[in-house]
């Protein structure tokens, strides 16, 4: 495991720095043949060119999915159900348009169809773990892997729509075009959405911080 | 312009503090936080939460620790290619688009109907197409009866007049010449 890294939830993180966050954050970042042009190849059977697509995107598209459903195996399950809806729809592709918002655009769709379907479930683990006391201290060394944990959690609680808005501008660092171009709808409205998001966030935030000290002293007494 | 309300401020706060906020929205939101301590308690709240998403999302969830998809994605793709080979081939109707099929349809359904209509007994009682009911239902030719007023088409009714110039028409018809006169 390399040095940063840890575990949660199964899930192993490793720290990344702001620069290398912004670095990656563009949707478009080509080196080598053009995203349009490793499309047409792919549409005439060069599986080359679009196994250069599927190891150009995956890593981002992996994050960004286990970020929704906060595990990895079925973030790569997803991705792999991305990679092989957009592989089938290839001509349906205008080349004119980006590739990368496109392909991600079908990743979110899945990811949230996911969220939604297994969102009943994830809470009612959430409020076991609760009763059990295992919300770790913050204190503890493993302070960052919890707040991690502690902010999934809080995430969870919002509705897929806004929970997508956050995850793509604040935790990856998407610009508001980009989540715009992915979501489909205009800059306005993802601004809208955005502002939203983040108001839930705070409120969901600072009652999780309350209301778990709370429940640790019912668990101790 | 600097009269903005706290409620106009407060929803911008979100924006503000994640650095989405830009231009003169985002004076007017710095100008009012500096004079409204309720709204700088909004905006410190706010910034605090962002500052917990951004310790977030400096830790990435790795996925390298497994291969690329590539890998899976390739095998999945060979074989749907050689099942695709494999498959028969579709059937003929399959290739004809659906708006053809679909205009098929209405023309036959179209005809049918007009199949039903045109020889449906109803309609025969009732409309009266005059070539489809004599070719149906012949009609019994009632002749009239034979009367001088209305002979038989060509014969001609014998007169007891002496006009001659009827007669002669008489003869006329019947083909033979006419008798000369003094």
């Amino acid at each position: 495991m390399p040095p940063g890294a840890s575990v949660l939830n199964g899930v192993r993180v490793e720290r990344i720095g702001a620069q290398s966050r912004v670095e990656s954050a563009s949707v478009g970042v080509e080196t080598g043949p053009s995203d349009a042009r490793l499309v047409e190849r792919a549409r005439l059977g060069d599986d080359d060119a679009f196994g250069l697509l599927v190891t150009r995107y995956e890593r981002r598209l992996i994050r960004v999915l286990t970020r929704l459903t906060q595990d990895e195996e079925t973030a790569r399950d997803l991705a792999q159900d991305t990679f092989w809806k957009v592989y089938k729809r290839l001509d349906r592709f205008d080349t004119s348009r980006r590739f990368g918002p496109w392909l991600f655009r079908v990743g979110l769709n899945l990811g949230v169809d996911h969220m939604r379907r297994h969102r009943a479930a994830a809470a009612d683990r959430q409020t076991s773990s609760h009763a059990m006391g295992e919300e770790p201290a913050i204190s503890d060394p493993r302070a960052r892997v919890d707040l991690v944990q502690e902010v999934y959690h809080v995430l969870e609680r919002l509705p897929a729509d806004f929970r997508s808005v956050i995850v793509l501008r604040d935790l990856e660092g998407f610009s508001s075009a980009e989540v715009a171009a992915i979501v489909g709808r205009r800059e306005a409205t993802i601004r809208w959405r955005l502002s939203k998001a983040r108001e839930m966030f705070r409120q969901a935030w600072e009652k999780r911080q309350t209301d778990v000290p709370t429940l640790r002293q019912e668990a101790d007494a | 312009m600097n009269a903005v309300s706290c409620r106009w401020v407060k929803a911008r706060l979100p924006l503000f503090a994640g650095g989405d906020l830009a231009g003169h929205d985002r004076l007017l939101v710095q100008r009012h936080v500096r004079t409204c301590s309720k709204c700088a308690g909004h905006l410190n709240a706010h910034t605090a939460s962002m500052g917990v998403l951004e310790q977030v999302a400096e830790i990435a969830p790795s996925g390298s620790s497994r291969g690329s998809l590539w890998d899976d994605l390739r095998i999945r793709i060979s074989e749907e290619r050689r099942e695709s080979v494999l498959r028969l081939p579709d059937p003929v109707w399959r290739a004809v688009p659906r708006w053809a099929i679909a205009a098929a349809l209405v023309v036959a359904s179209l005809g049918a109907g007009y199949g039903v209509w045109r020889f449906s007994p109803y309609r025969l009682n009732l409309g009266l197409p005059p070539r489809i009911v004599d070719r149906r239902l012949p009609q019994p030719v009632i002749h009239p009866p034979i009367t001088q007023a209305n002979p038989r088409p060509g014969e001609t009714v014998a007169t007891t007049t002496g006009d001659d110039s009827a007669r002669a028409q008489g003869d006329i018809d019947r083909g033979e010449p006419a008798q000369p006169t003094n």
